[in-house]
């Protein structure tokens, strides 16, 4: 309470809340918050309550200040027909609050680590640094997302669990067939160790098989002590836009094109269809993710030129939530789906061929899938599979399954001829 | 139409590697293109009463969202009718893409 009787209580919406409290000043007519990092401007609130002599009542009024980021000029205005409750019933405020609860949430969680942490290093003090627990898991022998969806999924999976707990040791001696979409679903796995446990693993008995996994630029990605591989058939990228800070850089998309025209033709030529379709799936996982989800290492990219068979594979790889738990169906799409009258496999197929609309319900959205479809269907590119969450559909011969497992993101792989 | 036909070249007049939809999506966007080049090309086309040429060839390829929002945002300012009599789409490389562009300004309601 200061002198004139006032109550200060602040409101927020900067992330730096303990430097922005500090720039309050306690006898103002009006209270404003300007953090003096960000400069944050956005409107503020100062909810001020009056106690009378007895303490029996009160007034309340609100004040709303905009801060001007250039001059040292505030311009605020005195809103007593506000209230309190009005205010903070706003989608601004609460986002503001569901993010300061998350950040809390966070905060607290760390420092929970942290003892957590210590307390472990102190107790296990005079034991051998480093020992850590080993778990070998032997992957399918079919190693292929597009061949043996099941049994990849439910791979990755434990991989993913068991990694949090452990280093795990992934046997690859029993390999027979491999294909280059199964090594970029690997190397995302391998970049997302965590820090509890690593990943390392073995070569496949198979020379050829070796071969495909040596060639493939999976050793570009993690360390080993083999060396002198032949000339790379494929290359694997991944999302560059944190450090460019753009959401979206085609140049990557132009890179991976040009690297499986120069294998085959011998200069860095075009294909406008992989071009049209490696553009969407990154514009999508854009498009579909939220804010906090564009800080992250959200996809993988990668293509394998199949010398044999003189097509370059494409893969692309989003760590999102899968496009059945992003996309908001419509009410008639949602009950069928509850009802189980709708599987994931026929929302799919339906998807593709354009019989769905964007779950932006914005004019002209909702191109990206169908104009995959189309580029398949015209033989621009060819067998274009999408595995995501319980659906896994291939265009070119209109093949569309339920997955026993789910598969958290997305899959969306394609041939071209060359 | 009455006068000389104006022309636009995507890949010389604005990129080879055409981006996403949105400005704030990325570099060479829809967006940019149909506020930078499109629009006022088609504008001085409108109001000489003659024909604006786009010409697609000589780059990567275009994202589908790209198209859209040059085009389809094209007819939401114009008015599919008026685009459809003043523009004509060049694309030998891709032919598809005209009948693409064609579904896009044809989706806009007339205003």
């Amino acid at each position: 309470m200061d002198q004139d009787g006032f109550m200060h209580s602040e409101y927020s919406a900067s992330p730096h809340n303990a430097v922005c409290l500090t720039a309050v000043p306690s006898r103002a007519p009006w209270g404003f918050f300007v953090c003096e990092r960000c400069s944050f401007a956005n409107p503020i609130a100062t909810e001020r309550t009056r106690f009378n002599s007895d303490q029996s009542e009160k007034r309340t009024s609100i004040l709303v200040g905009l801060y001007c980021n250039r001059s040292s000029v505030y311009s605020f205005q005195k809103l007593e027909s506000l209230s309190m409750k009005r205010l903070i019933v706003l989608a601004k405020w609460k986002q503001h609050l569901r993010r300061r609860s998350l950040s809390q949430t966070r905060t607290r969680l760390r420092f929970s680590d942290y003892l957590h942490t210590k307390h472990k290093r102190k107790m296990s003090e005079g034991k051998p640094i480093g020992f850590k627990k080993t778990i070998s898991i032997t992957v399918p022998s079919t190693f292929s997302l597009i061949k043996n969806p099941d049994e990849m999924i439910s791979f990755l999976d434990e991989v993913r669990t068991k990694r949090n707990r452990a280093h795990v040791f992934v046997n690859m001696r029993q390999v027979d067939v491999l294909t280059p979409d199964a090594i970029a679903a690997l190397i995302s796995l391998v970049s997302h160790t965590g820090d509890r446990g690593g990943i390392s693993g073995n070569f496949p008995e198979d020379n050829d098989i070796a071969k495909i996994l040596k060639r493939s630029g999976f050793y570009d990605h993690v360390r080993t002590n083999a060396s002198n591989f032949d000339q790379a058939s494929g290359t694997i990228l991944r999302t560059r836009s944190e450090r460019q800070n753009v959401k979206f850089n085609q140049f990557i998309v132009q890179e991976l094109i040009s690297f499986s025209t120069k294998h085959f033709r011998g200069d860095a030529g075009t294909h406008p269809a992989s071009y049209s379709v490696l553009a969407e799936a990154m514009l999508n996982t854009v498009y579909h993710a939220t804010e906090e989800d564009h800080l992250k290492e959200k996809w993988w990219a990668s293509v394998y030129c199949d010398d044999p068979r003189r097509r370059a594979c494409f893969t692309f790889i989003d760590q999102g939530v899968g496009i059945f738990k992003s996309h908001k169906l419509t009410a008639r799409l949602n009950i069928q789906t509850n009802l189980k009258l709708l599987s994931q496999a026929e929302l799919l197929r339906r998807l593709m061929a354009g019989d769905i609309p964007s779950s932006s319900k914005i004019q002209g959205r909702g191109n990206g899938i169908p104009g995959m479809y189309r580029h398949c269907k015209a033989n621009r590119i060819r067998e274009l599979t999408i595995i995501s969450n319980k659906a896994m559909g291939n265009a070119e011969h209109e093949k569309f399954t339920e997955l026993k497992y789910p598969f958290d993101g997305t899959i969306i792989y394609w041939e071209v001829e060359l | 139409m009455t006068s000389q036909n104006i022309e636009l070249r995507v890949a010389r007049d604005f990129t080879v590697n055409p981006g996403p939809r949105k400005k704030e999506d990325g570099q060479f966007s829809g967006e940019e293109f149909l506020t930078l080049e499109l629009e006022p090309k088609f504008r001085e086309a409108y109001n000489a009463k003659s024909i604006l040429t786009v010409n697609l060839d000589g780059v990567s390829g275009y994202p589908t969202s790209f198209l859209e929002e040059a085009f389809g945002g094209l007819a939401r300012s114009f008015g599919s009718r008026v685009v459809n009599r003043h523009l004509e789409i060049i694309s030998e490389d891709e032919p598809y893409l005209k009948e693409e562009i064609q579904q896009y300004i044809d989706q806009v309601q007339n205003p």
